[in-house]
Protein backbone atom coordinates (compact mmCIF):
# COMPACT_ATOMS: atom_id res chain seq x y z
CA UNK A 1 0.00 0.00 0.00
CA UNK A 2 1.12 3.31 -1.24
CA UNK A 3 0.39 6.56 0.49
CA UNK A 4 -1.66 9.25 -1.91
CA UNK A 5 0.31 12.02 -3.07
CA UNK A 6 -0.45 14.71 -0.94
CA UNK A 7 0.94 17.88 -3.21
CA UNK A 8 -1.67 20.75 -3.94
CA UNK A 9 -4.41 18.53 -1.76
CA UNK A 10 -5.95 21.89 -1.20
CA UNK A 11 -8.44 21.07 -5.06
CA UNK A 12 -6.97 18.22 -5.42
CA UNK A 13 -4.46 18.79 -8.38
CA UNK A 14 -2.37 15.83 -8.75
CA UNK A 15 -3.89 14.15 -5.91
CA UNK A 16 -5.99 11.10 -7.73
CA UNK A 17 -8.99 12.79 -9.35
CA UNK A 18 -9.62 12.40 -12.85
CA UNK A 19 -8.45 15.04 -15.26
CA UNK A 20 -12.06 15.18 -17.42
CA UNK A 21 -13.47 16.01 -13.71
CA UNK A 22 -11.01 18.92 -13.34
CA UNK A 23 -12.50 20.49 -16.83
CA UNK A 24 -15.80 20.02 -15.68
CA UNK A 25 -15.27 21.60 -12.65
CA UNK A 26 -13.38 24.65 -14.11
CA UNK A 27 -16.47 24.89 -16.39
CA UNK A 28 -18.95 24.69 -13.65
CA UNK A 29 -16.57 27.65 -11.52
CA UNK A 30 -16.26 29.82 -14.87
CA UNK A 31 -20.15 29.72 -15.03
CA UNK A 32 -20.43 30.72 -11.76
CA UNK A 33 -17.88 33.47 -11.61
CA UNK A 34 -18.94 35.05 -15.14
CA UNK A 35 -22.68 34.28 -13.83
CA UNK A 36 -22.34 36.05 -10.59
CA UNK A 37 -20.57 38.80 -12.95
CA UNK A 38 -23.03 39.27 -15.11
CA UNK A 39 -25.74 39.19 -12.80
CA UNK A 40 -23.87 41.61 -10.07
CA UNK A 41 -23.12 44.09 -12.41
CA UNK A 42 -26.63 43.97 -13.79
CA UNK A 43 -28.57 44.67 -10.73
CA UNK A 44 -25.53 47.19 -9.48
CA UNK A 45 -25.83 49.09 -12.65
CA UNK A 46 -27.22 52.40 -11.15
CA UNK A 47 -24.02 52.21 -8.91
CA UNK A 48 -22.08 51.56 -12.15
CA UNK A 49 -23.29 54.04 -14.13
CA UNK A 50 -24.24 56.33 -11.80
CA UNK A 51 -20.75 57.80 -11.84
CA UNK A 52 -21.76 60.22 -15.37
CA UNK A 53 -23.32 62.40 -12.37
CA UNK A 54 -20.44 63.05 -10.44
CA UNK A 55 -18.26 65.86 -10.21
CA UNK A 56 -15.36 65.83 -12.94
CA UNK A 57 -12.85 67.48 -9.79
CA UNK A 58 -14.04 63.69 -7.89
CA UNK A 59 -12.07 62.08 -10.56
CA UNK A 60 -8.83 60.19 -10.36
CA UNK A 61 -8.35 57.22 -12.40
CA UNK A 62 -7.32 54.04 -10.70
CA UNK A 63 -5.79 50.82 -11.97
CA UNK A 64 -7.00 50.05 -15.67
CA UNK A 65 -8.67 53.79 -15.85
CA UNK A 66 -5.36 55.64 -14.29
CA UNK A 67 -4.38 56.66 -17.87
CA UNK A 68 -7.71 58.75 -17.84
CA UNK A 69 -7.15 62.39 -17.71
CA UNK A 70 -10.35 62.86 -17.21
CA UNK A 71 -14.02 61.07 -16.45
CA UNK A 72 -15.40 59.56 -19.97
CA UNK A 73 -18.09 60.77 -21.85
CA UNK A 74 -21.59 59.17 -20.59
CA UNK A 75 -22.20 57.31 -23.73
CA UNK A 76 -18.65 55.78 -23.19
CA UNK A 77 -19.53 54.91 -19.53
CA UNK A 78 -22.95 53.03 -20.17
CA UNK A 79 -21.50 51.57 -23.52
CA UNK A 80 -18.45 49.98 -21.56
CA UNK A 81 -20.88 49.17 -18.93
CA UNK A 82 -23.41 47.26 -21.14
CA UNK A 83 -20.57 45.39 -22.91
CA UNK A 84 -19.17 43.95 -19.78
CA UNK A 85 -22.89 43.04 -19.04
CA UNK A 86 -23.15 40.99 -22.30
CA UNK A 87 -19.45 40.08 -22.11
CA UNK A 88 -19.83 38.29 -18.86
CA UNK A 89 -22.51 36.74 -20.06
CA UNK A 90 -21.50 35.20 -22.91
CA UNK A 91 -18.14 34.02 -21.04
CA UNK A 92 -20.85 32.18 -18.80
CA UNK A 93 -22.64 30.52 -21.35
CA UNK A 94 -19.50 29.55 -23.01
CA UNK A 95 -19.93 31.65 -26.58
CA UNK A 96 -16.97 31.69 -28.12
CA UNK A 97 -15.21 31.56 -24.73
CA UNK A 98 -11.51 32.08 -26.16
CA UNK A 99 -12.52 35.80 -26.74
CA UNK A 100 -15.28 35.99 -24.85
CA UNK A 101 -13.33 34.97 -21.69
CA UNK A 102 -10.71 37.84 -22.04
CA UNK A 103 -13.07 40.06 -23.38
CA UNK A 104 -15.79 39.67 -20.35
CA UNK A 105 -12.68 39.68 -17.54
CA UNK A 106 -11.01 42.93 -19.00
CA UNK A 107 -14.26 45.03 -19.00
CA UNK A 108 -15.24 43.99 -15.94
CA UNK A 109 -11.91 45.04 -14.66
CA UNK A 110 -12.18 48.28 -16.50
CA UNK A 111 -15.52 49.09 -15.36
CA UNK A 112 -15.06 48.38 -11.39
CA UNK A 113 -11.63 50.34 -11.99
CA UNK A 114 -13.70 53.43 -13.56
CA UNK A 115 -16.86 53.32 -10.83
CA UNK A 116 -13.35 53.41 -8.45
CA UNK A 117 -11.64 56.23 -9.60
CA UNK A 118 -14.54 59.00 -8.02
CA UNK A 119 -12.81 59.03 -4.67
CA UNK A 120 -13.55 55.23 -3.21
CA UNK A 121 -12.46 52.02 -3.86
CA UNK A 122 -14.34 49.63 -3.65
CA UNK A 123 -12.64 46.77 -2.25
CA UNK A 124 -15.70 44.54 -2.50
CA UNK A 125 -14.56 43.53 -6.38
CA UNK A 126 -10.72 42.67 -6.33
CA UNK A 127 -11.81 39.20 -5.50
CA UNK A 128 -14.38 39.37 -8.42
CA UNK A 129 -12.09 40.60 -10.97
CA UNK A 130 -9.15 38.76 -10.17
CA UNK A 131 -11.03 35.29 -10.58
CA UNK A 132 -12.42 36.42 -13.87
CA UNK A 133 -8.68 37.26 -15.60
CA UNK A 134 -7.28 34.56 -14.51
CA UNK A 135 -10.51 32.16 -15.91
CA UNK A 136 -9.75 34.26 -18.79
CA UNK A 137 -6.80 32.64 -19.52
CA UNK A 138 -7.95 28.93 -19.07
CA UNK A 139 -9.60 26.79 -21.53
CA UNK A 140 -13.13 26.72 -18.92
CA UNK A 141 -15.35 25.71 -21.48
CA UNK A 142 -14.10 22.68 -22.57
CA UNK A 143 -16.81 20.45 -20.79
CA UNK A 144 -20.11 22.58 -19.78
CA UNK A 145 -21.24 24.58 -22.64
CA UNK A 146 -24.98 26.62 -23.55
CA UNK A 147 -25.64 25.22 -27.05
CA UNK A 148 -29.22 25.50 -29.10
CA UNK A 149 -30.58 26.58 -26.04
CA UNK A 150 -29.90 23.54 -23.32
CA UNK A 151 -26.66 23.04 -21.18
CA UNK A 152 -24.20 20.50 -22.61
CA UNK A 153 -21.85 18.36 -20.99
CA UNK A 154 -19.23 17.43 -22.93
CA UNK A 155 -17.38 14.20 -22.30
CA UNK A 156 -13.19 13.65 -24.25
CA UNK A 157 -10.55 12.10 -23.94
CA UNK A 158 -8.43 12.85 -21.20
CA UNK A 159 -6.15 15.62 -22.72
CA UNK A 160 -3.00 17.69 -21.40
CA UNK A 161 -5.43 20.24 -22.01
CA UNK A 162 -8.23 19.10 -19.15
CA UNK A 163 -5.40 18.55 -17.00
CA UNK A 164 -4.11 21.30 -16.83
CA UNK A 165 -7.54 22.88 -15.73
CA UNK A 166 -6.35 21.27 -12.06
CA UNK A 167 -3.72 23.61 -12.13
CA UNK A 168 -5.94 26.95 -12.47
CA UNK A 169 -8.32 25.50 -10.32
CA UNK A 170 -5.47 25.31 -8.03
CA UNK A 171 -4.23 28.82 -8.84
CA UNK A 172 -8.16 30.20 -8.10
CA UNK A 173 -7.41 29.06 -4.56
CA UNK A 174 -3.61 30.38 -4.58
CA UNK A 175 -4.92 33.89 -5.50
CA UNK A 176 -7.90 33.76 -3.40
CA UNK A 177 -5.88 32.92 -0.34
CA UNK A 178 -2.72 36.10 -1.30
CA UNK A 179 -5.73 38.25 -1.08
CA UNK A 180 -6.30 37.28 2.24
CA UNK A 181 -2.82 37.20 3.52
CA UNK A 182 -2.01 40.84 1.68
CA UNK A 183 -5.18 41.85 3.98
CA UNK A 184 -3.31 40.77 6.81
CA UNK A 185 0.12 42.18 6.27
CA UNK A 186 -1.79 45.54 5.69
CA UNK A 187 -3.06 45.36 9.42
CA UNK A 188 0.25 44.21 10.82
CA UNK A 189 1.93 47.70 8.66
CA UNK A 190 -0.70 49.98 10.12
CA UNK A 191 -1.15 48.81 13.52
CA UNK A 192 1.56 45.93 14.09
CA UNK A 193 0.46 43.06 16.03
CA UNK A 194 -1.75 45.25 18.85
CA UNK A 195 -4.75 45.05 15.83
CA UNK A 196 -5.15 41.58 17.38
CA UNK A 197 -5.55 43.38 20.85
CA UNK A 198 -9.12 44.48 19.22
CA UNK A 199 -9.47 48.23 19.43
CA UNK A 200 -8.80 48.54 16.23
CA UNK A 201 -11.76 46.25 15.14
CA UNK A 202 -13.76 47.83 17.68
CA UNK A 203 -13.32 51.36 16.51
CA UNK A 204 -13.70 50.90 12.58
CA UNK A 205 -16.65 49.05 13.91
CA UNK A 206 -17.85 52.29 15.25
CA UNK A 207 -16.52 54.72 13.08
CA UNK A 208 -18.39 53.04 10.34
CA UNK A 209 -21.97 53.45 12.04
CA UNK A 210 -20.90 57.21 12.90
CA UNK A 211 -20.18 57.78 9.25
CA UNK A 212 -23.03 56.33 7.86
CA UNK A 213 -25.17 58.09 10.72
CA UNK A 214 -23.70 61.46 9.56
CA UNK A 215 -24.89 61.17 5.86
CA UNK A 216 -28.61 60.00 7.15
CA UNK A 217 -27.84 56.32 6.54
CA UNK A 218 -29.20 52.92 8.15
CA UNK A 219 -26.03 51.44 9.66
CA UNK A 220 -26.04 48.51 11.27
CA UNK A 221 -27.77 48.32 15.11
CA UNK A 222 -25.57 45.48 16.15
CA UNK A 223 -22.58 47.55 15.19
CA UNK A 224 -22.66 50.01 18.30
CA UNK A 225 -24.03 47.30 20.65
CA UNK A 226 -21.25 45.38 20.33
CA UNK A 227 -18.94 48.03 20.64
CA UNK A 228 -19.92 48.27 24.20
CA UNK A 229 -18.78 44.94 24.98
CA UNK A 230 -14.82 45.75 24.78
CA UNK A 231 -14.20 41.59 25.51
CA UNK A 232 -15.39 40.37 22.47
CA UNK A 233 -13.07 42.16 20.37
CA UNK A 234 -9.29 40.39 20.75
CA UNK A 235 -10.46 37.10 19.87
CA UNK A 236 -12.39 38.13 16.93
CA UNK A 237 -9.20 40.43 15.61
CA UNK A 238 -7.15 37.28 16.70
CA UNK A 239 -8.90 35.48 14.92
CA UNK A 240 -9.32 37.25 12.11
CA UNK A 241 -5.48 37.92 11.36
CA UNK A 242 -4.67 34.00 12.13
CA UNK A 243 -7.36 33.45 8.88
CA UNK A 244 -5.72 35.99 7.33
CA UNK A 245 -1.98 35.81 7.87
CA UNK A 246 -2.28 31.63 7.96
CA UNK A 247 -4.24 31.72 4.36
CA UNK A 248 -1.82 30.75 1.93
CA UNK A 249 -1.02 27.51 4.56
CA UNK A 250 -4.22 26.21 3.75
CA UNK A 251 -3.25 25.14 0.00
CA UNK A 252 -1.52 22.31 1.24
CA UNK A 253 -3.86 20.44 3.05
CA UNK A 254 -7.87 19.82 1.30
CA UNK A 255 -9.35 19.75 4.80
CA UNK A 256 -7.66 23.34 5.68
CA UNK A 257 -8.60 24.68 2.60
CA UNK A 258 -12.39 23.95 2.90
CA UNK A 259 -12.31 25.16 6.58
CA UNK A 260 -10.37 28.35 5.76
CA UNK A 261 -13.41 29.02 3.02
CA UNK A 262 -16.10 28.48 5.41
CA UNK A 263 -14.53 30.87 8.07
CA UNK A 264 -13.69 33.22 5.69
CA UNK A 265 -17.38 33.21 4.82
CA UNK A 266 -17.96 33.70 8.47
CA UNK A 267 -15.82 36.69 8.33
CA UNK A 268 -17.57 38.62 5.24
CA UNK A 269 -20.73 37.28 7.38
CA UNK A 270 -19.79 39.39 10.37
CA UNK A 271 -18.87 42.35 8.70
CA UNK A 272 -22.50 42.55 7.09
CA UNK A 273 -23.80 42.33 10.13
CA UNK A 274 -22.23 44.60 12.31
CA UNK A 275 -21.08 47.17 9.39
CA UNK A 276 -23.65 46.28 6.51
CA UNK A 277 -20.85 46.15 4.05
CA UNK A 278 -21.38 43.37 1.58
CA UNK A 279 -19.08 41.00 -0.14
CA UNK A 280 -21.16 40.32 -2.75
CA UNK A 281 -18.71 37.81 -3.94
CA UNK A 282 -17.29 36.01 -1.06
CA UNK A 283 -20.51 36.01 0.93
CA UNK A 284 -22.69 34.17 -2.31
CA UNK A 285 -19.99 31.47 -1.55
CA UNK A 286 -18.86 31.12 -5.17
CA UNK A 287 -15.13 33.24 -4.44
CA UNK A 288 -14.65 29.49 -2.77
CA UNK A 289 -15.53 26.86 -5.25
CA UNK A 290 -11.92 26.22 -6.16
CA UNK A 291 -11.87 24.65 -2.20
CA UNK A 292 -14.41 22.33 -3.00
CA UNK A 293 -16.66 20.37 -5.77
CA UNK A 294 -19.12 21.58 -7.28
CA UNK A 295 -19.09 20.00 -10.46
CA UNK A 296 -20.01 17.05 -8.09
CA UNK A 297 -23.76 18.91 -7.34
CA UNK A 298 -24.46 19.27 -10.94
CA UNK A 299 -23.89 15.70 -11.49
CA UNK A 300 -25.94 15.51 -8.41
CA UNK A 301 -28.82 17.34 -10.17
CA UNK A 302 -28.01 15.00 -13.37
CA UNK A 303 -29.18 12.04 -11.50
CA UNK A 304 -32.11 13.07 -9.57
CA UNK A 305 -33.15 14.07 -12.95
CA UNK A 306 -33.77 17.51 -11.93
CA UNK A 307 -32.05 19.39 -14.88
CA UNK A 308 -33.68 17.46 -17.33
CA UNK A 309 -32.12 20.13 -19.95
CA UNK A 310 -29.37 19.22 -19.53
CA UNK A 311 -28.43 17.03 -22.34
CA UNK A 312 -25.30 14.69 -21.75
CA UNK A 313 -23.48 12.25 -23.79
CA UNK A 314 -21.00 12.48 -20.54
CA UNK A 315 -19.44 10.36 -17.92
CA UNK A 316 -17.34 12.52 -15.75
CA UNK A 317 -15.18 9.62 -15.11
CA UNK A 318 -15.24 5.38 -14.40
CA UNK A 319 -17.01 6.36 -11.15
CA UNK A 320 -20.19 8.42 -12.38
CA UNK A 321 -22.81 7.08 -13.26
CA UNK A 322 -24.53 7.73 -16.91
CA UNK A 323 -26.28 10.99 -17.05
CA UNK A 324 -30.19 10.33 -17.62
CA UNK B 1 -3.44 8.79 -10.21
CA UNK B 2 0.06 7.92 -11.29
CA UNK B 3 1.23 9.06 -14.66
CA UNK B 4 3.37 6.58 -16.88
CA UNK B 5 4.65 7.64 -20.42
CA UNK B 6 1.53 8.68 -22.09
CA UNK B 7 -0.60 6.25 -19.65
CA UNK B 8 -2.01 7.24 -16.34
CA UNK B 9 -3.23 5.16 -13.82
CA UNK B 10 -6.37 6.05 -12.38
CA UNK B 11 -8.28 4.54 -9.32
CA UNK B 12 -11.15 2.93 -9.50
CA UNK B 13 -11.90 1.81 -6.39
CA UNK B 14 -14.29 5.05 -5.37
CA UNK B 15 -17.89 3.40 -6.11
CA UNK B 16 -20.68 5.43 -7.18
CA UNK B 17 -20.43 8.65 -5.63
CA UNK B 18 -17.56 9.97 -7.81
CA UNK B 19 -13.14 9.70 -7.16
CA UNK B 20 -12.31 8.94 -3.14
CA UNK B 21 -11.11 12.34 -1.34
CA UNK B 22 -9.29 10.97 1.13
CA UNK B 23 -7.48 7.49 2.55
CA UNK B 24 -4.59 5.97 0.55
CA UNK B 25 -4.34 5.29 -2.91
CA UNK B 26 -3.90 1.42 -3.56
CA UNK B 27 -1.81 0.86 -6.55
CA UNK B 28 -2.06 -2.69 -7.04
CA UNK B 29 -5.57 -4.41 -8.34
CA UNK B 30 -7.66 -1.18 -8.35
CA UNK B 31 -6.81 1.00 -10.80
CA UNK B 32 -6.94 0.74 -15.10
CA UNK B 33 -5.02 2.61 -17.74
CA UNK B 34 -6.48 5.30 -19.24
CA UNK B 35 -4.44 6.91 -21.82
CA UNK B 36 -3.55 10.63 -22.84
CA UNK B 37 -4.98 12.18 -25.28
CA UNK B 38 -3.57 15.20 -27.28
CA UNK B 39 -7.17 16.35 -29.02
CA UNK B 40 -6.60 16.32 -33.00
CA UNK B 41 -6.82 20.23 -34.07
CA UNK B 42 -5.82 21.70 -31.06
CA UNK B 43 -2.24 22.06 -31.38
CA UNK B 44 -2.24 24.43 -28.57
CA UNK B 45 -2.87 22.32 -26.02
CA UNK B 46 0.59 20.94 -25.09
CA UNK B 47 0.86 24.90 -23.96
CA UNK B 48 -1.35 24.56 -22.00
CA UNK B 49 0.29 23.03 -18.85
CA UNK B 50 2.92 25.60 -18.76
CA UNK B 51 0.44 28.19 -20.10
CA UNK B 52 -1.50 27.56 -16.90
CA UNK B 53 1.47 27.55 -14.60
CA UNK B 54 2.51 31.35 -16.08
CA UNK B 55 -1.33 32.55 -15.55
CA UNK B 56 -1.05 31.12 -11.76
CA UNK B 57 2.67 32.19 -11.21
CA UNK B 58 2.14 35.83 -12.86
CA UNK B 59 -1.23 36.94 -11.38
CA UNK B 60 -0.25 35.57 -7.96
CA UNK B 61 2.99 37.55 -8.08
CA UNK B 62 0.87 40.59 -8.97
CA UNK B 63 -1.84 39.63 -5.89
CA UNK B 64 1.15 39.50 -3.87
CA UNK B 65 3.61 42.41 -4.79
CA UNK B 66 1.05 45.23 -2.85
CA UNK B 67 1.93 43.32 0.51
CA UNK B 68 5.45 44.85 -0.16
CA UNK B 69 4.09 48.42 -1.14
CA UNK B 70 3.23 51.20 1.17
CA UNK B 71 -0.57 51.01 1.96
CA UNK B 72 -1.15 54.00 0.39
CA UNK B 73 -0.77 52.20 -3.35
CA UNK B 74 -3.98 50.83 -3.59
CA UNK B 75 -5.59 50.30 -6.51
CA UNK B 76 -7.71 47.41 -8.99
CA UNK B 77 -7.69 44.69 -8.92
CA UNK B 78 -4.01 44.79 -7.26
CA UNK B 79 -4.87 45.99 -3.78
CA UNK B 80 -2.98 46.75 -0.51
CA UNK B 81 -6.45 46.09 1.15
CA UNK B 82 -6.20 48.32 3.91
CA UNK B 83 -9.46 48.48 5.13
CA UNK B 84 -10.05 48.20 8.83
CA UNK B 85 -6.29 47.86 9.30
CA UNK B 86 -5.97 51.52 10.90
CA UNK B 87 -6.98 52.15 14.20
CA UNK B 88 -9.39 55.16 14.03
CA UNK B 89 -9.26 56.58 17.97
CA UNK B 90 -9.98 59.84 16.60
CA UNK B 91 -12.29 60.37 13.24
CA UNK B 92 -12.97 63.46 11.40
CA UNK B 93 -16.31 62.95 9.26
CA UNK B 94 -16.67 65.85 6.32
CA UNK B 95 -20.29 65.99 6.00
CA UNK B 96 -23.57 68.56 3.99
CA UNK B 97 -26.41 69.49 6.35
CA UNK B 98 -29.62 71.43 6.10
CA UNK B 99 -29.91 74.03 8.50
CA UNK B 100 -33.66 74.38 9.26
CA UNK B 101 -35.82 77.08 10.66
CA UNK B 102 -36.35 75.39 14.14
CA UNK B 103 -32.59 75.41 14.59
CA UNK B 104 -32.17 72.08 14.53
CA UNK B 105 -30.51 70.26 10.89
CA UNK B 106 -30.90 67.18 8.36
CA UNK B 107 -27.69 65.31 6.85
CA UNK B 108 -27.76 65.71 3.36
CA UNK B 109 -27.62 61.89 2.03
CA UNK B 110 -25.27 60.92 -0.66
CA UNK B 111 -27.68 60.85 -3.64
CA UNK B 112 -28.15 64.79 -3.76
CA UNK B 113 -23.62 64.24 -4.55
CA UNK B 114 -24.64 62.00 -6.97
CA UNK B 115 -23.53 58.77 -5.22
CA UNK B 116 -25.24 55.82 -3.88
CA UNK B 117 -22.68 55.55 -1.49
CA UNK B 118 -21.50 57.32 1.99
CA UNK B 119 -18.02 56.68 1.34
CA UNK B 120 -17.97 58.08 -1.85
CA UNK B 121 -20.17 61.54 -1.19
CA UNK B 122 -17.61 61.70 2.30
CA UNK B 123 -14.92 62.06 -0.45
CA UNK B 124 -16.03 64.28 -2.47
CA UNK B 125 -16.86 66.93 0.20
CA UNK B 126 -13.32 66.62 1.74
CA UNK B 127 -11.92 67.05 -1.57
CA UNK B 128 -13.58 70.31 -1.87
CA UNK B 129 -12.88 71.43 1.54
CA UNK B 130 -9.36 70.56 0.93
CA UNK B 131 -9.03 72.58 -2.19
CA UNK B 132 -9.51 75.82 -0.59
CA UNK B 133 -12.37 78.33 -0.82
CA UNK B 134 -13.64 78.67 -4.32
CA UNK B 135 -14.38 74.82 -4.30
CA UNK B 136 -15.63 74.93 -1.08
CA UNK B 137 -18.59 77.67 -2.05
CA UNK B 138 -19.09 75.94 -5.09
CA UNK B 139 -19.88 72.71 -3.73
CA UNK B 140 -22.10 74.25 -1.08
CA UNK B 141 -24.30 76.40 -3.70
CA UNK B 142 -24.38 73.15 -5.63
CA UNK B 143 -25.67 71.15 -2.66
CA UNK B 144 -28.04 74.15 -2.12
CA UNK B 145 -29.64 73.90 -5.36
CA UNK B 146 -30.11 69.82 -5.39
CA UNK B 147 -31.76 70.10 -1.68
CA UNK B 148 -33.86 73.27 -2.23
CA UNK B 149 -35.82 71.38 -4.94
CA UNK B 150 -36.43 68.15 -2.20
CA UNK B 151 -39.77 68.21 0.18
CA UNK B 152 -37.87 67.20 3.08
CA UNK B 153 -35.76 70.34 3.03
CA UNK B 154 -38.57 72.42 2.54
CA UNK B 155 -37.87 74.07 6.09
CA UNK B 156 -34.64 74.90 4.98
CA UNK B 157 -32.61 78.24 5.53
CA UNK B 158 -29.07 77.47 5.36
CA UNK B 159 -26.61 74.20 3.75
CA UNK B 160 -23.43 74.15 5.74
CA UNK B 161 -20.60 71.80 4.72
CA UNK B 162 -18.65 70.31 8.18
CA UNK B 163 -15.97 68.46 9.87
CA UNK B 164 -17.07 66.78 12.59
CA UNK B 165 -14.27 64.88 15.15
CA UNK B 166 -15.40 62.39 17.02
CA UNK B 167 -13.94 59.51 18.90
CA UNK B 168 -15.98 56.67 17.91
CA UNK B 169 -15.43 54.35 20.12
CA UNK B 170 -16.26 56.67 23.25
CA UNK B 171 -19.35 57.99 21.42
CA UNK B 172 -20.82 54.94 21.56
CA UNK B 173 -19.78 53.77 25.03
CA UNK B 174 -21.29 57.04 26.26
CA UNK B 175 -25.25 57.23 26.94
CA UNK B 176 -27.14 57.81 24.29
CA UNK B 177 -28.15 61.13 25.03
CA UNK B 178 -25.07 62.64 26.25
CA UNK B 179 -23.59 61.63 22.57
CA UNK B 180 -21.77 64.38 20.50
CA UNK B 181 -18.96 65.34 18.19
CA UNK B 182 -15.95 66.51 19.99
CA UNK B 183 -15.36 68.91 17.55
CA UNK B 184 -17.62 70.84 14.90
CA UNK B 185 -16.44 72.81 12.36
CA UNK B 186 -18.79 74.39 9.74
CA UNK B 187 -16.46 75.08 6.97
CA UNK B 188 -19.17 76.17 4.29
CA UNK B 189 -22.33 77.81 4.78
CA UNK B 190 -24.52 79.32 2.00
CA UNK B 191 -28.54 80.03 1.90
CA UNK B 192 -31.02 77.60 1.03
CA UNK B 193 -33.58 80.24 0.05
CA UNK B 194 -31.82 81.74 -2.59
CA UNK B 195 -30.99 78.60 -4.54
CA UNK B 196 -34.94 77.89 -3.94
CA UNK B 197 -35.66 81.75 -5.46
CA UNK B 198 -37.41 82.81 -2.33
CA UNK B 199 -35.40 85.93 -2.89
Amino acid sequence: MKRRRRGFGAVGCFAGESARRYALRLGTIRVATFGFAAAYLLFRGQHFTGVIGLPRSAFEGIGAAAWLGAPMPPGAVWGAWGMAVCGCTAAALGIAYRYSGPLAAALLTWVACYRSSFGMLFHTEHLLCLHALLLATAPAAESLVFRGGVWRLRSRPETRSSRACGIWIYGLSVVTTITYLVAGVAKLKASGWSWAEGDALAAQIAYDALRKAEYGRMYSPLGPIIVQFPWLFPPLAFGTLVLELGAPLVLFHRALGRWFARLAWGFHFGVLLTMFIVFAYPLSFLAYLSFFEPERLLLRWLRGGRLRALQGRFRASTEVSRAP
Amino acid sequence: MVERGRERLVSTSSGASGPRQGGAFRRSGKHRKVPVEVRKGDAGARWDVPRAWLSVLLLGAATLAPAFLPLGADSLPFSTYPMFSTERTEARIQSARVVLRSGASLPLPPSLLGTGEVLQAKTIIARALRSGPQARTALCQRLAEAASSRSEFSDGVEMQLVEQTYEPVAFFRTEAALRKSKRTRVRARCPLSVARGDR
